[in-house]
């Protein structure tokens, strides 16, 4: 059998494509035939390298199958179970990185026991006095990771820990001390592996490494171990692998092939070009110096004029790696053995006048050193190197989908540019994914625009909403629980399905739960566990929905009747078939407190785990594929978890949060098996060692500071110290950097750089990444600054600037929606957009109500934009409160009067005079503010108090002024409806609450209530015109349509008694407001109410005053504060400058303050409490607009 | 006790406060003196007047305020490493009013010394940290 076996060896093939690599692969794999049925095994450090992999043997040979794609890490100990056999190894290390956090957790949490090593350990305890478990959790995942990090990198450190001497061997073997405080970390060794059984300690990783390595140099060719190895493994496209691993890869070649196809940037020998090259000693250098010069003979400082900038700057960890490979690479040897005809696998120097980025890659590829360069400027129409200038990741975005679609539709020589050729790189796309979806998916599939795309690299739980709400679930016992977060769980589709609550009754329930009052906290008991007892249960989930349900058993109850059950305020909203949705919410809440009583005390892992499951089971119905498989990775990572724990023997109490974030945690591991590139553009984060080939290669993002990425390697990292660096050691800052060079040289056709470089805020220059400027250093240095400068394109901050659309400006875009915006207004007549006039108007709207008449003409511009447009400005309409009131302002005070009287006076009114002359007012008045208490709408505790008291002075008048009116007029009249019908449009106002007085005297009157007030402050009872305007044309109503009687004001300060107009006035008054109306309609029309007022009423200088009233004056506030006023007139300048305002001015608004002369006795209430409020903002209008 | 400013023969060493107007060069002179912490300056010319050794950028520490100025800061000093490299190497003169760099490139007039000492700046320049920002931990932002 041995004898079937191929012919084993190590070659190292060195290319700079990738697809060079993979052709002489292929005809390796292609010669040399496995058996059949064994997998041909890779080893790739990323999913997207894999994907391409096995996308270009079955494009080579029509299909791709029987491979096996690893990472090396994982392919490690596979191999060590093959050699050893699996009863020797187990299936993991009883030390690799999961099973270390938990024993390490142990032994944290008694370090304090240990009165011995108080002195060793003080760091790691001063650091965890607290007591704080989610400390030391964090603690124990970091030393972890670094002692995962010290077994794979520093085995012979930890050789010398475990035998008690605490040093650090340097690279070339002299034994250090430790630095300062840092010799815990021998110590703590010493206690972990002390945790090991005595059989263990054979099997943790550099011994099993040591071992294996032994046994492969060993053991002879027909040694029956060889015939379970692997008869061929191909490293695939890495530029970085530990050494240890590459000496275990390195003593397998004796009995198996193994092939490394290296991306190498450059054919000649390069390695002296850097710093450090004196740790590298292998003896053999696989390539041939350039120009025949040894570049190690070369001082340090004369290095610049023989190297590559950007090579040297940027090429470290990729030296380092194929430096470290010559030391097991007989080149020669190899070469004949495998019977190859190249294996140094280089593109051949092209004619010098490729495009820039190929000059680039060539001069990178030929070690060309900066004098060398030609000097001289590209191609004017050279578009291969882009940077491109915005202010934002959005705008970055934006900027790119314009420059995509230029590209995609620019006619090339060869094949034609298809959306997967793209791939954008950003340093974090978690951040960048929301603009992504943003900017890419607003065009629909049928819009020529529309671009595909995909995001990979998404981290599980930034992007997918049931891990998002879970997450928030296992954080319950820290969380005030809010209306917002509540309500965000029903819109998890898979939550909502548990709870049956159908996705459109969403918006309902919401309105529901924040009209029953819940605004945070669950219930009484979760507020008391936060130490927030003294809230009680207002506005806590439970008391929302006590309400609710009380509210569906009785229906709204009618004032004062009867005891209230518990205190709960009835919300009287619900009812009918939706009132199943509230079942939903009681269902929810109840989970969530269920899972409050048994979720908040600290178990052990097992507990945990069975605790979860009944979470998961109790809040999640799957709702599609995409569900499940996220259950399915949660049930994965809670196995694993409890694995990890069960190896270490770790059964300690641990509290929520650490048993969620092991939990959590455990789903963002990296998979071989992610789908990496799509049918559209790819986005994805930056990650190492994933340069395959792409025509077009975006870098988004490149902001200083950003990118290189920060380090999250501890500072106790003893791999990290100067004078302990190795040659193969990984550095985050170093990986930037190979990562910024891999993605030059995997451009074919285009790199694209973008940053962004204006401020957002302030349009300060900000710089770009560290490694951008020295890509633009260079191409000015290598060729001119000019051709830099052409290169680089700073765009506006806004994609609907002008200077898009300037004819010859060098900024283009696709969003033609926003050339209309810089068409010359001649443009904009097109029948779509001629104004319209009163004749469109008039036959489509034949009804109008007194009340809508009034509130047009208080705010005609609003009533345009509403009516007509559609459009509200409303800014806070959305956001859901998750605060109770702490203090009422003029409008909750206006509308909880209002709330009040009204509830009040619903049953007195059908009461009889004697009925009425005995009531106690306070008392009915007090029992309606109590109920408003009770439901949560004034503030908690001795401000509600004050507050209510308050609304009892407020109100107590004015419901005495309406008792004696309806005392002087007993009876009760039928209500009436007056109209008034102009050539089809129809006014019409509804007079009830109208009462006559006896036999005797029957003159009648109709009461109106207005919660604010109707007289000016200082001035001896003198109307407000502006709080008049709906009783006004009602009043022009009833005496157009003779409507006999009087009318009653009671307002908030006084009782006016109105005098109907003379009928033939009133008509030709009510008239000239439908004209007004039609006019109103077809645009905005520069009219405001109160400045109007103010210009007809003032004594002297009409314009001077209304100015003031407009624009607001040293103590007011000017009528323009109002949205639409502000949108169409910013100023009063621009309000009267076509004169209309005073045509209105002095011929509709004057009537008002005329017809109070005339018409209107104000009674002041006799205790009228004095107001302590603002004035309203508003007119007097019952409907007042809520911006607070 | 306060004296006038000199970038050039500043020692440093011990803590030191510049005190200065908006606008009067506080950041230029910040480069300056991270020029010769980067070359290890001074102490050959005027003993104890300079650090020790030649430092790394990631030995030395700068610190502001706002994640604006630090990016700022970090780019304005860089952009002095090359500059001063351009100078040493030849490429470009230093500015006339550029005092504090004709000083510099005067002290080190030997052409070996110039090629060594554009070596450092841009060694330094290479191995650039950028600025990050971290929100209120002493010690932990700067550039």
């Amino acid at each position: 059998m041995n004898s079937d076996r191929l012919k084993p060896g190590f070659l190292a093939l060195h290319g700079n494509r990738v697809e060079l690599l993979f052709d002489t692969v292929a005809e390796l794999i292609g010669r040399y035939r496995l058996a059949p049925l064994e997998p041909e095994v890779f080893l790739v450090q990323s999913n997207g390298t894999g994907e391409w992999l096995k996308m270009a043997l079955a494009q080579r040979s029509g299909i791709c199958a029987a491979v096996n794609l690893q990472l090396p890490g994982q392919f490690q100990w596979a191999l060590y179970r093959r050699v050893l056999g699996p009863g020797e190894v187990p299936e993991r290390s009883p030390l690799d990185d999961a099973t270390l956090v938990w024993r390490l957790l142990r032994l944290l949490t008694d370090l304090h026991a240990d009165p011995d090593h108080a002195q060793v350990f003080a760091p790691l305890a001063s650091y965890l006095s607290g007591g704080d478990p989610e400390r030391c959790y964090q603690l124990a995942r970091q030393i972890a990771d670094l002692y995962d990090q010290y077994q794979v990198h520093r085995p012979d450190w930890l050789e010398n820990w475990a035998d008690g001497r605490a040093t650090l061997g340097d690279a070339s073997g002299v034994q250090r001390p430790f630095p300062a405080s840092q010799d815990w970390q021998a110590s703590l060794w010493q206690r972990v592996l002390a945790t090991l059984e005595p059989e263990e300690h054979a099997l943790i990783r550099p011994h099993v490494h040591e071992r294996v390595i032994d046994t492969l140099l060993k053991s002879r060719a027909d040694d029956p171990l060889v015939a379970r190895l692997p008869q061929r493994v191909t490293v695939f496209g890495l530029s970085h692998l530990a050494y240890p691993t590459l000496r275990l890869l390195g003593a397998l070649s004796r009995h198996s092939q193994v092939v490394f196809a290296v991306p190498n940037p450059c054919r000649h020998y390069w390695a002296d070009i850097i710093e450090g090259h004196k740790l590298l000693r292998a003896a053999r250098r696989r390539h041939p110096n350039r120009a025949g010069l040894d570049l190690s003979a070369q001082a340090l400082e004369q290095l610049h004029r023989y190297a590559h900038p950007l090579l040297a700057a940027w090429g470290r960890q990729s030296r380092d790696f194929i430096r470290l490979l010559d030391e097991f690479d007989d080149a020669g040897q190899a070469q004949a053995r495998f019977n190859l005809a190249r294996i140094d696998l280089f593109d051949e120097a092209e004619p010098a006048d490729g495009t820039l980025l190929q000059q680039v890659q060539r001069h990178i590829r030929e070690l060309l050193p900066i004098d060398s360069h030609p000097k001289q400027a590209p191609l004017a129409d050279d578009r291969s190197i882009v940077f491109h200038i915005a202010h934002s990741p959005v705008r970055e975005l934006e900027v790119l989908h314009d420059q995509l679609l230029d590209l995609l539709a620019t006619p090339t020589a060869d094949r034609p540019l298809r959306p997967r050729d793209v791939v954008v790189m950003v340093p974090d796309i978690n951040r960048f994914a929301p603009a992504i979806r943003a900017v890419f998916g607003q065009y629909a599939d049928h819009d020529p625009r529309h671009i595909p795309f995909d995001i990979t690299d998404l981290s599980a739980r930034g992007s997918n909403p049931l891990l998002a709400a879970l997450q928030w679930v296992t954080r319950l016992n820290e969380s005030r629980c809010t209306l917002s977060e509540l309500c965000a769980l029903f819109e998890v589709p898979a939550i909502a399905a548990r709870f049956e609550v159908d996705p459109q009754d969403v918006p309902r329930l919401a309105t529901w739960m924040q009209g029953a009052g819940i605004r945070w906290g669950l219930n009484r008991a979760q507020r008391s566990a936060l130490g927030l007892d003294a809230a009680g249960d207002m506005h806590t989930a439970l008391f929302g929905l006590n309400r609710m349900l009380m509210g569906y058993a009785v229906g709204m109850r009618s004032a004062g009747a009867g005891q209230v059950f518990r205190d709960i305020e009835p919300y009287g909203e619900i009812g009918g078939l939706d009132a199943e949705l509230v079942g939903a919410l009681a269902s929810l809440v109840e989970s969530l407190v269920r899972w409050l009583q048994w979720g908040c005390a600290p178990t052990h892992p097992a507990g945990w785990a069975e605790r979860f499951r009944a979470l998961l089971a109790d809040l999640i119905k799957p709702t599609g594929d995409a569900d499940r498989a996220s259950l399915d990775a949660l049930e994965f990572a809670l196995a694993q978890w409890t694995d990890d724990c069960a190896a270490a023997a770790f059964d300690t109490d641990v509290p929520l949060s650490v048993a969620a974030d092991a939990w959590l945690d455990g789903l963002d591991a990296p998979l071989l098996a992610r789908r990496f590139r799509g049918r559209g553009i790819t986005f994805c984060t930056l990650v190492p060692m994933r340069a395959i080939p792409f025509e077009v290669v975006c870098l988004l993002g490149m902001n200083d500071g950003d990118y290189p990425r920060r380090s999250h390697r501890p500072d106790f990292d003893l791999i990290a110290l100067p004078s302990q660096r190795r040659p193969g050691d990984r550095a985050r800052r170093d990986d930037d950097r190979q990562m910024m060079l891999e993605a030059l040289l995997s451009a074919r056709r285009v790199l694209y750089v973008s940053w962004s470089g204006r401020s957002v805020r302030d349009d300060t220059h900000q710089p770009p990444s560290v490694l951008v400027s020295q890509l633009r250093h260079y191409l000015a240095a290598g060729w001119s600054p000019d051709a830099v400068a052409a290169r680089t394109i700073e765009h506006p901050l806004q994609a609907f600037s002008r200077r898009y659309f300037e004819a010859g400006a060098p900024l283009v875009t696709h969003a033609g929606e926003w050339r209309r915006v810089h068409i010359p207004a001649t443009g904009l007549e097109t029948s779509a957009h001629r104004p319209r006039t009163p004749e469109d108007q008039r036959p489509s709207a034949a009804k109008v109500s007194a009340t809508q008449l009034a509130k047009l003409l208080a705010n005609p511009p609003r009533a345009y934009f509403q009516q007509q447009l559609g459009i509200y400005f409303d800014a806070n309409a959305q956001s859901l409160p998750d605060e109770e009131p702490f203090t009422l302002n003029a409008l909750d005070t206006y509308q909880l009067i209002d709330q009040v009287i009204e509830h009040t006076l619903t049953p007195l009114r059908a009461w009889s005079t004697d009925a009425l002359q005995q009531v106690d007012l306070s008392l009915a008045i007090r029992s309606q503010i109590d109920r408003l208490q009770r439901a949560g709408a004034l503030p908690l505790g001795g401000p509600g108090e004050q507050e209510s008291d308050h609304l009892q002075a407020l109100v107590e008048p004015m419901i005495a002024a309406w008792r004696s009116a309806r005392l002087s007029y007993p009876n009760v009249l039928h209500p009436v409806t007056a109209s008034f019908n102009d050539r089809g449009t129809v006014i019409e106002a509804s007079l009830d609450q109208r009462y006559a007085g006896h036999c005797a005297d029957p003159a009648s009157v109709w009461i109106r209530i207005a919660s604010g007030e109707v007289l000016k402050r200082s001035g001896e009872s003198q109307v407000l015109p502006h709080r008049l305007i709906e009783v006004w044309v009602q009043s022009l109503l009833a005496s157009a349509a003779q409507v006999e009687g009087h009318a009653l004001v009671i307002a908030r300060d006084a009782t006016l008694s109105i005098r109907p107009t003379d009928p033939e006035s009133a008509r030709r008054q009510l008239l000239a407001l439908l004209e007004l109306r039609a006019q109103a309609l077809t645009e905005p029309l520069p009219v405001a109410v109160r400045t109007a007022l103010e210009y007809v009423t003032a004594l002297k200088n009409p314009l001077d005053a209304a100015a003031t009233a407009y624009e607001g004056g040293e103590f007011s506030r000017g009528e323009v504060d109002d949205p639409f006023l502000a949108r169409c007139f910013p100023d009063f300048s621009s309000l009267t400058s076509d004169g209309r305002f005073q045509t209105y001015a002095s011929t509709l608004y004057a009537a008002i303050p005329e017809w109070i002369a005339t018409h209107v006795t104000a009674t002041q209430h006799p205790a009228a409490a004095t107001s302590l409020d603002d004035p309203l903002p508003d007119s007097g209008s019952a409907h007042v607009s809520g911006a607070r | 006790m306060s004296q006038v400013l000199d970038a050039y023969g500043l020692a440093l060493s011990g803590s030191r406060l510049i005190e200065a107007s908006a606008g009067t060069g506080k950041t230029w002179t910040i480069a300056s003196l991270y020029l010769r912490l980067v070359l290890g300056h001074g102490e050959a010319g005027e003993p104890g007047t300079g650090f020790q050794k030649a430092l790394m950028p990631s030995e030395i520490l700068v610190m502001t305020f706002t994640r604006a100025a630090t990016r700022e800061l970090s780019d304005r000093i860089r952009k002095r490493l090359i500059e001063a490299e351009q100078c040493f190497r030849g490429h470009s003169e230093p500015a006339a009013d550029d005092q504090f760099l004709q000083r510099l490139m005067a002290f080190y007039a030997d052409s070996g010394l110039r090629e060594h000492t554009a070596w450092q700046l841009a060694r330094a320049a290479k191995r650039w940290m950028s600025a990050r920002c971290s929100r209120s931990t002493p010690g932990a932002s700067g550039c």
